[in-house]
């Protein structure tokens, strides 16, 4: 299949599921609940080595934030609910606590609590304050710039990770260009986020390695560099290629999302130098979540 | 169930209406309420014979009640009450909705005393004045209000929140004298005047003030002018809560006062900053 002379592959993304929790920081301005959120979300790129996924979900009118500041959202995800509730906290405490002014919410509702002020609060070393405001505690805890304030707890609920689709080109410059461009339109939309730098992988991994103690290395098939060396899945033609990893809270958001992501690329035609559309997956027999890209973009 | 309670004949004496709360966690039929037995003037009467009841299907599982031309006769309304909703119209008389633990109850009048007192849960909301005791204890029991909310848009007298353990009250008018005597905890917001001996034997616990006191309990400690985000919160819900702005203030800086010190108190006065 092929629009705009950007080849689609006949293949699927293939997709496994995840624990997640929506955060919300607020702050004085939004500069600082940015701050706060990127510290959050630092390091969190993947759940092979860094214990969650997380990302930005998009700012917040002051209107609709608990405290009525300005306010960032953002998703966590991991693959347990142990690893999610350990992660959430240690973050909170270091990199939302830390931040000046800032003030830290659930984004959610679910049956399962993950503790958020109920273990912070020992911070405050007696002189923590409790509030009840309508059916939701926070603490208050005193900081040197005032209080932190925090919901008692944060709630989990069940989402989808690693949905994904590579962008095969005839250069590197072309490929960014256009992921870049697929990035900036799948940001705009609510329920995912793109976990990596800037939205986009260069290292897109297959599971396992040669090395015994490695439980990912370098998916060789798509490396332009080992071409002709390795049996792989791209062409001569092939240069660069690039994935767009995204996490979501249903499997109808990460579909959405990469729609509008794969139509954004194909928009821009034979001209941008995409020679293809593909996505990453193995065999089916990861994850249960499928995403075949003829149905997404039909 | 959508019941409706209107008054048959004037009521001029004392009528406890405890037993209405047995409406609760039921589907009543007519029948069934019209044997529920109410006090009045000492005697057992069913409440047909006080009230003509009409009875209407109601999608939701929970019921409503609403009673019509009411007086300050009426007394233990709403006692232990649990997930209806009662709304009154007209005054009602002492113990409104003690020892309630969820629900909701509204009255378009003004209160006797000891409304509130020891209600663990639910939201009582009140268009008119209360008397004394509100969210205090009642006689017997140690401590007060303990969960829920209470929002009164009017004037409140004496012993507000006395030895109150948790909980919201929204006060949109005066307070007279001795609020938050030996509170424990909660949140206690008064949007106009209060009274002499504010605070006094607090322990923990919250009183926001928007205007300052004539005279300041002189066992708490001043922490000076802070920016206090938290009231936010506070706005917020108001805001969600009655669609309205009550007690929206762009200044979120306050007066923070500290104690009671006699008491080893870590309770907390916030005086707005005007």
């Amino acid at each position: 299949m092929a629009k705009n002379f950007i080849k689609v592959h006949d293949t699927f993304a293939e997709a496994f599921s995840m624990k997640a929790s929506r955060l919300i920081i607020t702050a004085q301005t939004l500069k600082w609940a940015m701050e706060a959120a990127k510290s959050f979300t630092g390091f969190s790129t993947s759940v092979i080595d860094c214990g969650c996924e997380s990302g930005i979900e998009g700012a917040i009118n002051p209107k609709e934030t608990p405290d009525g500041r300005p306010g960032i959202s953002i998703l966590v995800f991991s693959m347990s609910s142990k690893d999610l509730a350990k992660q959430i906290l240690k973050r909170s405490g270091q990199c939302v606590m830390t931040c000046p002014s800032s003030a830290l919410f659930s984004g959610n509702f679910g049956e399962q609590k993950i503790k958020l002020g109920s273990a912070l609060r020992y911070f405050g070393d007696g002189y923590q304050i409790s509030k009840i405001v309508g059916p939701k505690r926070f603490w208050r805890i005193p900081v040197m710039d005032g209080e932190f304030i925090c919901e008692d707890f944060a709630y989990e609920m069940n989402a989808i990770g690693g949905g994904n689709f590579l962008i095969l080109g005839n250069s590197g410059e072309s490929v960014l260009n256009a992921a870049e461009i697929a990035v900036e339109k799948m940001r705009k939309l609510k329920n995912i986020i793109l976990p990596f730098p800037g939205g986009i992988v260069r290292s897109g991994s297959k599971v396992g390695s040669k090395y015994k103690n490695l439980i990912a290395s370098t998916n060789f098939e798509y490396c332009p560099t080992l071409n002709g060396l390795v049996e792989n899945k791209i062409t001569e033609k092939v240069k660069s290629v690039l994935e767009i990893v995204i996490d979501g809270l249903t499997t109808r958001d990460i579909e959405v999302a990469m729609k509008v992501g794969i139509e954004s690329i194909l928009k821009l035609g034979k001209k941008s130098g995409v020679i293809s559309i593909s996505a990453g997956n193995y065999g089916g027999k990861l994850g249960p979540h499928l995403f075949y890209l003829k149905s997404i973009i039909r | 169930m959508i019941i409706i309670l209107k008054l048959k004949k004037k009521i001029d004496g004392y009528l406890n209406l405890r037993e209405l709360s047995k409406i609760n966690n039921e589907l009543p039929s007519k029948n069934f309420v019209s044997n529920i037995l109410l006090l009045y003037k000492n005697k057992l009467v069913r409440l047909s014979e006080i009230f003509s009841i009409t009875i209407k299907k109601n999608p939701s599982k929970k019921n409503e009640i609403f009673i019509k031309s009411s007086s300050i006769f009426f007394n233990f309304l709403g006692y232990r009450w649990k997930r209806d909703k009662l709304t009154i119209v007209g005054n009602v008389g002492s113990y409104l909705g003690i020892g309630m633990t969820s629900g909701i109850i509204e009255i378009n009048g003004n209160c006797e005393n000891f409304v509130g007192a020891s209600m663990t849960g639910g939201s009582i909301n009140i268009n008119g004045n209360v008397r004394d005791f509100m969210g205090s204890n009642i006689y017997g029991e140690k401590f007060g209000m303990n969960g829920g909310e209470i929002f009164v848009n009017g004037n409140v007298r004496n012993f507000l929140a006395k030895s109150m353990r948790r909980g919201m009250i929204t006060i949109i008018g005066n307070v007279k004298d001795y609020c938050c005597l030996n509170m424990i905890a909660g949140t206690v917001i008064i949007s106009k005047k209060i009274g002499k001996f504010v605070g006094f034997f607090m322990k923990r616990g919250t009183l926001i003030l928007f205007e300052k006191p004539r005279s300041m309990n002189k066992n708490f400690l001043i922490t000076g002018v802070q920016k206090i985000n938290f009231y936010g919160l506070i706005e917020n819900h108001l805001r969600e809560k009655f669609q309205n702005n009550f007690l929206k203030t762009k200044n979120k800086y306050f007066l923070r006062l500290v104690g009671d010190r006699n008491n080893s108190g870590l309770a907390e006065i916030l005086v707005r900053k005007n």
